[in-house]
């Protein structure tokens, strides 16, 4: 039974993801005062990108064919683990999610330096530098909650904190977490997920030199890890009863999930790109908030 | 063993006096020998069997091998003499009759009660092979001079404490084999390098 | 099952062994092909009987005593294999026999008129080794320590043509012997109380608290430059990358660990619970050797020099999982002292597994091109394909991604230190535990960044010099240990459950640890439950998530039919990328440079050469260097202040031989007056 639950949870997961990238991106264009392309475009792209041949560089090997599948397989992993159905699975550790979105990063900084291609590797080499610096308040900003609940198994975190939310520490560890959202899900201040070129410059310029079905899974991956981090903030920050299979529960989640994207293009729509050399400031600032959180916890 | 004593400061005095490498030499045989009869006639004395294995070795490498690696090595240097010892003979067997005085002073003081005259003259021996060792340049000489030292050391044992355990005498002679040993090579890369055995060319070495 | 009897026959065997193959190297002087063959197959069987001798002492968890005889005045000189002598056991012959095979691979190329001493000397290496890890007697120890690091010395100067090499092995014996007169000192103390130099007798001897905490630090200290802690580790990277690259893997992933056995016998056995500032204090220098050792790995574009400083890194792991779990001791709770220190003892293993294996890939490379300078490198996993593989799976092992063996250890050591403000209560408690996950977390996304830019700028792209062009695969002798490894790897990150249960019978028998309902076998994985904390990682359930998830993408992958793939150009802007445009070693490392430039204090220097035509374009050359905080703030300043005291010294030294005799005359008649004077 819990296999079946947690089956269907993933796949439901791996086929929400684009409508929220989607929506972000709707939102985006909304709050711009633009019409821009329909929420369901990036299922469209995913197709069209999965029909396609590929056409690759005469310097790769087997990490290009591998990246694409390990990077989607731990996303799909990551998607199972979370409690989302049901919160007293008890086999989702918050340090194992950590390491997952880890390997696929490792996988993906592997692949751009793959080809050769400049602009892949300068994509690795800050992708990596910034996994230096968001890596630490990610663990900090789950430790700030994952110390009330004396455990790092999420669903007991999640249960721990519907009981005390809003209580200080955690909205300071929200405002935390809310940083590496946007650091990890690649948005703006800390990076451009609309431009392919230098002003991007992480994992956008990493995926330079795939094409074709290659790609789409990579995207496909990037956009389940980018739902995962929202579901995970959702879950932690501002919690809801398990739905347990029960529809009303099941839309209020959701409709949380899609609150927070918004908030998302709100801030992308609301401030600049920052400079790569700024970024160990901004996030020290999340790292604080965290640091406080446990403090005053 | 107070006639042995009174070889022992001659023949130390003898060398003194010296200034040809293989008179030196002979000198030391005639010594070490007297130092390996010392070691028997303790072990006369106190009747323990390895004073006689010590004797033995004594004879074997003080009389034995090192005299002959020493005439060896002097062979092969020819006409190598002591030309100008940092002090001239006259004045060194002065210093060694000081330190004969001093020796006698030093046992008074700090050993009273033992067999004053063996004791020190083994002692004199020991402070007169350092000296030779000061005032001399040649290498060989100053190999000699280890050597009468170390009688003088092996003597002053035998007469405070009637023979040392023998895995300790075994460690002594080793010592002095390796000592002499290296010394030798010395002696020899000294010649090639230098081309003379004038301990004095060491001072270019430093840096 | 093998009875005791039989055991300590087999431990004979084993010294017999390694003997014969020092034997057979000097023998076979004249034939350094036969020599290389016949003495490192033997070593290598050694190994393997080590590893049956290590395996079954680790199952059945009793201790073989064997005595060998009595010292003149120093009391019953015996080996004694308990479980933790076994478990260090393991390690040594499981890396030892891979690497014995490897290098006869390795040193293939290496023939010269002095070869045989190679073999000869690594028999001898791993033999002292084991004795380190078996005599449990004081002096016994200490002379089996001085074996080992004498041949380990030889080793290190092997190849003494190159100078660095020679002055690599000065500082190593400089420092270890350092550590050694620490030890020895320790080793007094504790001989002075217990009145016995046995290990048996020192086993909960009472002190003084002074000299309790003089044994702790005397032992922190003599032991910490052999693990390199920082501020000690000042050899390390220079001795690891000049021995022969299989000696490295042995140095690296075995030689650092007898340090923590020495510490793990120290503290658990000797002097079992401390107080709590013990463990603060080591925590405190593991928490800065994972981060400087990581940091100065990832600036480094040495290939061998980059892992040795990996190691630094690692040895830092270790020492968290050791002091917390000494913490946990000190505040009365066993059960989580148990899994700090059953992380320590779980990273060593796994430390030990893959660093061999990243040395022996890095040994490869270097065998394949004479370069270890990443950036000549590049393209090698199309030309080595085996040694590229091994590497990225050490490189993932080492990144403590899952699902290999370094996350288990590494999550391990997350957890306790997770748990830390239980025992460390109030703000202290809190503040350092924050402390603490920062640099876990920085150091190992550090890492990771390391270990993508040695594995992509080796082995990826396209070659950056001839040397990288015409490189070619090893024998089959050095692909297939590297192979096992990885494979080892990946078994030890899917099922490192009999390790576990392993180590806990080496943690049970000490004083303040219950490993009691720890790592109860489990079919979903690795479970730990105290009475205030537990943890789960279903590992089995994680492995079949990422099969169904790398299936669903292969699913995808071909959903709309079969793929065509073309082959294209790089895109560049329009230009044709050449090898020289693909991203630096130095360049990848930059932003990090950047960001850590208060603690690495980089300097650039830009060379332009002004004569060439400017229209055509100038020569421009770029050198960044780091400086080295802590030997410029501790070994430098004592440096100087040595030479200094030697130009004082200088004037005593006339350099004349009779000079010298003087002093001894001197001395000799003021010794005399002096003893006689009343």
């Amino acid at each position: 039974m819990q296999a079946l639950e947690m089956l269907l949870q993933a796949v439901g997961i791996v086929m929400l993801a684009p409508l929220v990238q989607g929506f972000i991106q709707w939102c985006k264009a909304r709050l711009q005062n633009r019409r821009g392309p329909s929420p369901l475009q990036p299922y469209r792209n995913l197709s069209k990108l999965l029909a396609k041949d590929l056409v690759v560089a005469g310097s790769i090997s087997w990490i290009t064919t591998l990246a694409p599948f390990v990077c989607f397989g731990a996303a799909v992993a990551v998607a199972a683990l979370l409690p989302v159905v049901s919160s007293t699975w008890g086999v989702t550790d918050l340090f194992l999610i950590v390491y997952l979105f880890g390997l696929s990063r490792f996988l993906l900084a592997l692949a751009g330096l793959d080809s050769g291609n400049s602009f892949a590797g300068m994509g690795s080499s800050r992708e990596m530098y910034l996994a230096v610096l968001v890596e630490p308040v990610f663990l900090l900003a789950i430790v700030a909650s994952a110390g009330a609940a004396g455990s790092t198994e999420l669903g007991r975190m999640a249960q721990h904190s519907l009981a005390h939310s809003f209580t200080l520490p955690y909205v300071l560890a929200a405002g935390a977490f809310f940083i590496v959202v946007i650091a990890e899900c690649g948005r703006i201040p800390v990076d451009n997920p609309d431009t392919h070129l230098e002003l991007t410059m992480f994992q956008e310029a990493t995926l330079i030199e795939f094409s074709g079905r290659n790609l789409a899974l990579l995207l496909w991956s990037i956009y389940i890890r980018q739902l995962v981090m929202l579901i995970l903030f959702v879950e932690l920050f501002f919690p809801w009863n398990w739905f347990d299979l029960i529809p009303s529960m099941f839309i209020w989640g959701l409709a949380k999930v899609f609150f927070v994207g918004f908030l998302l293009a709100l801030t992308e729509t609301s401030s600049a790109k920052m400079r790569l050399f700024r970024l160990p400031n901004f996030l020290a600032a999340a790292g604080l908030l965290a640091l406080l959180a446990l403090v005053v916890r | 063993m107070n006639v042995l004593t009174v070889l022992l400061l001659f023949t130390a005095f003898l060398i003194t006096r010296v200034s040809s490498l293989r008179l030196a030499i002979q000198i030391l045989v005639v010594q070490s020998i007297g130092v390996a009869i010392a070691c028997v006639w303790s072990g006369l004395e106190s009747e323990i069997m390895h004073t006689y294995i010590a004797a033995l070795l004594t004879v074997i490498i003080k009389a034995g091998m090192i005299p002959y690696a020493l005439f060896r090595v002097a062979a092969r240097l020819r006409n190598e003499t002591e030309n100008k010892p940092i002090l001239s003979p006259n004045q060194t067997t002065l210093l060694a009759a000081l330190l004969l005085a001093v020796a006698y002073g030093l046992v008074d003081q700090a050993l009273p009660g033992l067999g004053r005259d063996a004791l020190s003259g083994a002692l004199a021996g020991f402070l007169i092979g350092l000296l030779i060792m000061i005032t001399r340049r040649q290498a060989v000489l100053q190999i000699v001079g280890l050597i009468m030292m170390e009688n003088g050391i092996y003597l002053l044992g035998l007469s405070m404490t009637r023979g040392l355990p023998l895995i300790i005498e075994f460690g002594v002679f080793f010592d002095v084999m390796v000592a002499v040993i290296v010394l030798g090579i010395l002696t020899f890369r000294l010649k090639l390098s230098f081309m003379t055995t004038d301990t004095t060319v060491l001072q270019k070495l430093k840096g | 099952m093998v009875n005791e009897l039989e055991l300590d026959l087999v431990f004979r065997l084993i010294v017999i062994i390694f003997l014969t193959g020092c034997m057979l190297a000097l023998a076979l002087w004249k034939a350094p092909r036969l020599a290389n063959g016949f003495s490192h197959g033997v070593c290598a069987v050694g190994s393997a009987v080590m590893m049956f001798l290590a395996w079954t002492v680790l199952q059945t968890g009793e201790t073989v005593l064997i005595v060998v005889g009595h010292w003149l005045h120093a009391g019953e000189v015996a080996l004694r294999i308990d479980p933790l002598a076994a478990f260090f056991l393991l390690l040594l012959s499981v890396v030892g026999t891979v690497v014995s095979i490897y290098a006869i691979g390795y040193t293939s190329e290496h023939y010269s008129h002095r070869y045989a001493i190679l073999p000869a000397l690594f028999n001898l290496f791993l033999l002292s080794t084991m004795f380190v890890f078996t005599t449990s007697h004081a002096g016994a120890f200490l002379i089996a320590w001085e074996m080992m690091t004498l041949t380990s010395l030889f080793l290190v100067v092997y190849e003494h043509e190159h100078a660095a090499n020679v002055r690599a092995g000065f500082v190593y014996v400089v420092m270890t012997y350092t550590g050694t007169a620490f030890l020895m000192a320790a080793f007094f103390i504790m001989a002075a109380a217990s009145g016995d130099l046995s290990f048996e007798k020192f086993v909960g001897v009472s002190l003084p608290e002074t000299q309790r905490t003089l044994v702790f630090l005397f032992a922190f200290i003599g032991f910490g430059v052999k693990a390199g802690i920082i501020p000690l580790h000042i050899w390390l990277p220079k001795a690891h990358p000049a021995a022969p690259s299989h000696v490295s893997a042995i140095l690296s992933g075995v030689m650092l660990k007898t340090a923590i056995y020495g510490m793990a016998r120290f503290y658990l056995e000797f002097l079992s619970t401390g107080p709590t500032w013990w463990g603060v204090m080591i925590i405190g220098f593991g928490i800065v050797s994972a981060f400087l050792g990581v940091l100065y790995a990832l600036m480094e574009s040495d290939i061998k020099r980059l892992l040795a400083y990996s190691s630094l890194e690692n040895l830092g792991v270790v020492l968290l999982g050791v002091g917390t779990g000494m913490v946990f001791s000190a505040a009365g709770k066993p059960v989580l002292a148990g899994l700090a220190w059953a992380a320590a003892l779980f990273h060593v293993f796994n430390h030990g597994i893959f660093k061999a294996l990243l040395f022996m890939a890095a040994g490869a490379v270097v065998r394949a091109t004479g370069t270890r300078d990443l950036e000549m490198l590049g393209g090698l996993i199309h030309r080595m394909p085996y040694t590229a593989f091994a590497f990225f799976i050490g490189a993932v092992a080492i990144s403590s991604l899952p699902p290999l063996n370094g996350f288990i250890s590494e999550w391990l050591t997350l957890q306790s230190l997770f748990f830390l403000p239980q025992a460390l209560t109030g703000l202290t408690g809190k503040v350092s535990g924050v402390i603490l996950f920062i640099g876990l977390a920085m150091t190992a996304a550090l890492v990771a960044a390391c270990f993508v830019k040695a594995f992509g700028i080796a082995f990826l792209a396209r070659a950056r010099s001839r040397k990288a062009e015409a490189a070619t695969e090893g024998p089959i002798t050095m692909t297939l240990p590297m192979l096992s490894l990885a494979g080892l790897c990946l078994y030890l990150g899917l099922w490192p459950q009999t390790m576990l249960q392993a180590i806990s019978r080496v943690l049970q028998p000490f004083i303040g640890i219950d490993m009691r309902g720890l790592f109860e076998v489990d079919r979903s994985g690795l479970l730990f439950q105290a009475n205030s904390a537990e943890g789960v990682l279903s590992i089995s359930l994680l492995a079949v998530l990422l099969l169904v998830g790398c299936l669903a993408a292969i699913g995808l992958y071909y959903l709309k039919g079969k793929v065509r793939s073309v082959t294209g150009p790089l895109w560049a802007c329009g230009r044709i990328a050449t090898p020289r445009n693909q991203y630096s070693a130095m360049g990848f490392a930059e932003p990090v440079r950047w960001a850590f430039r208060w603690v690495l204090r980089s300097q650039r220097q830009r060379v332009v050469d002004e004569n060439d035509n400017v229209y055509v374009g100038r020569k421009l050359a770029s050198h960044e260097s780091i400086s080295y905080v802590v030997d410029e703030a501790i070994y430098y300043p004592v440096q100087r202040w040595i030479l200094k005291r030697a130009k004082f010294m200088k004037r005593l030294q006339a350099g004349s031989v009779q000079l010298y005799v003087g002093y001894v005359l001197v001395v000799t008649i003021v010794v005399l007056a002096w003893s006689g004077r009343n």
